[in-house]
């Protein structure tokens, strides 16, 4: 997707990881600190930086890159 | 066995889960345990063997809690922002939210009941109704009510601690009074607690030697007015534990309290006599001046 450099950097600095450590691996189960408050914030930076609104049901399934990414795709109009 | 090391097999399965199906939520159960120890885990695992007693019921609380917790957080967040709540009306409200029969029985209930358990500030609230309600036991037979029931948890716990006394619990959600009901009956306390559909502001009850009023303040337009006809609702002499939140935005919050005073003032105003009150905060602040949700109980007579 265009941007994905910048998505790539917004989850690894809302979750705390480098950034060449987010790959289509990352997900809830391979993140431990990966927790509800830091999806939140990460929910919020993805918002703001992407100038997108992430619909309520859509947050509770981000739980992967892929889907993150999936998600923000759709927001842009490119899903 | 150390009360730390007590055996909680419901609470496990809860906590197994949230690991499975909600793994941002997979330390919910043992942070808590962490900060609170083994008597909090002991009184958690039975609320949680006895009103989610199948692993179905387990399922839909942690999807409910999840949500509720999302949503929590996401408004929360947009408060911070904007320093308002995002609903001002009762009937935008009710649409959202009272008036979703599936929301109300799958997400905001099974939520809003582990919610009581698994944020701290919430837990700590419980702890200091059961300090209160061990001295309206002192008080001997009587009458209590509760308006605004929600769960039952609070009937609940009261009934529990004080064998003489019997209770009606009023809410206007027809889920909340069956909830109320399942959540008495599970504890064995179905034949002391009466639930009522009720607006006991339009229909006044008889007044109660003891009333119970938690977090209902934060979710009316006019809080005064209804302080006004509960007071009514308590006879002379008798003491009231009245709770709400303090900027704290849920789906379901109209009226914004931003500190203790403004509740102080509406109380005395309605006639109570504020005997004092125990705040609990659900977080230290992000950053200096950001407002963090808090909640507060009034013991007033």
């Amino acid at each position: 997707m265009p941007g994905e450099e910048r998505l790539r950097e917004v989850v690894a600095a809302m979750l705390e990881l480098d950034v060449a450590d987010v790959d289509d691996d990352t997900s809830t189960d391979t993140v431990l600190t990966w927790d509800s408050v830091r999806h939140m914030n990460l929910v919020i930076a993805l918002e703001q930086a992407f100038d997108i609104t992430i619909p309520d049901d859509d947050v509770a399934t981000m739980t992967s890159y892929p889907i993150v990414r999936a998600v923000v795709e759709e927001q842009l109009g490119g899903g | 066995m150390a009360a730390a090391d007590v055996a909680t097999p419901a609470l496990d399965r809860l906590e197994a889960r949230f690991r499975s199906a909600s793994p941002i939520f997979r330390d919910a159960v043992p942070r808590v345990r962490t900060l609170l120890g083994g008597r909090w885990a002991a009184d958690a695992d039975d609320a949680v063997a006895r009103l989610l007693p199948s692993d179905d019921a387990v399922a839909g609380a942690v999807d409910g809690y999840a949500r509720f917790a999302l949503d929590a957080l996401r408004l929360q967040a947009r408060f911070e922002q904007t320093g308002e709540y995002r609903h001002r009306t009762y009937d935008e409200v009710a649409a959202a939210v009272y008036l979703d029969d599936e929301y109300m029985r799958t997400c905001y209930l099974p939520g809003l009941l582990l919610a009581h358990y698994l944020w701290p500030h919430h837990y700590r609230q419980l702890r200091a109704f059961d300090a209160w309600a061990e001295d309206v036991a002192r008080t001997g037979p009587g009458r209590c009510s509760e308006v605004g029931v929600g769960t039952g948890i609070y009937s609940r716990r009261l009934l529990a601690a004080a064998p003489d006394l019997l209770g009606t619990a009023f809410d206007i959600s027809p889920q909340s009074a069956a909830f109320a009901r399942r959540h008495a009956e599970a504890f064995g306390l179905g034949d002391r607690l009466r639930v009522e559909l009720r607006d006991v502001i339009a229909d006044p009850p008889e007044p109660a030697d003891h009333l119970v009023c938690v977090e209902v303040l934060e979710h009316l337009e006019d809080p005064v007015a209804f302080l006004g006809g509960l007071r009514a609702m308590l006879r002379p002499g008798g003491r009231a534990f009245i709770a709400t939140a303090l900027n704290a935005a849920n789906a379901d919050h109209i009226y914004l309290y931003r500190t203790s005073s403004e509740v102080i003032v509406q109380l005395e105003a309605a006639g109570f006599a504020v005997e004092g009150y125990v705040s609990n905060w659900a977080a230290v602040p992000r950053r200096p001046g950001v407002p963090v949700p808090e909640v507060i109980a009034f013991m007033v007579s």
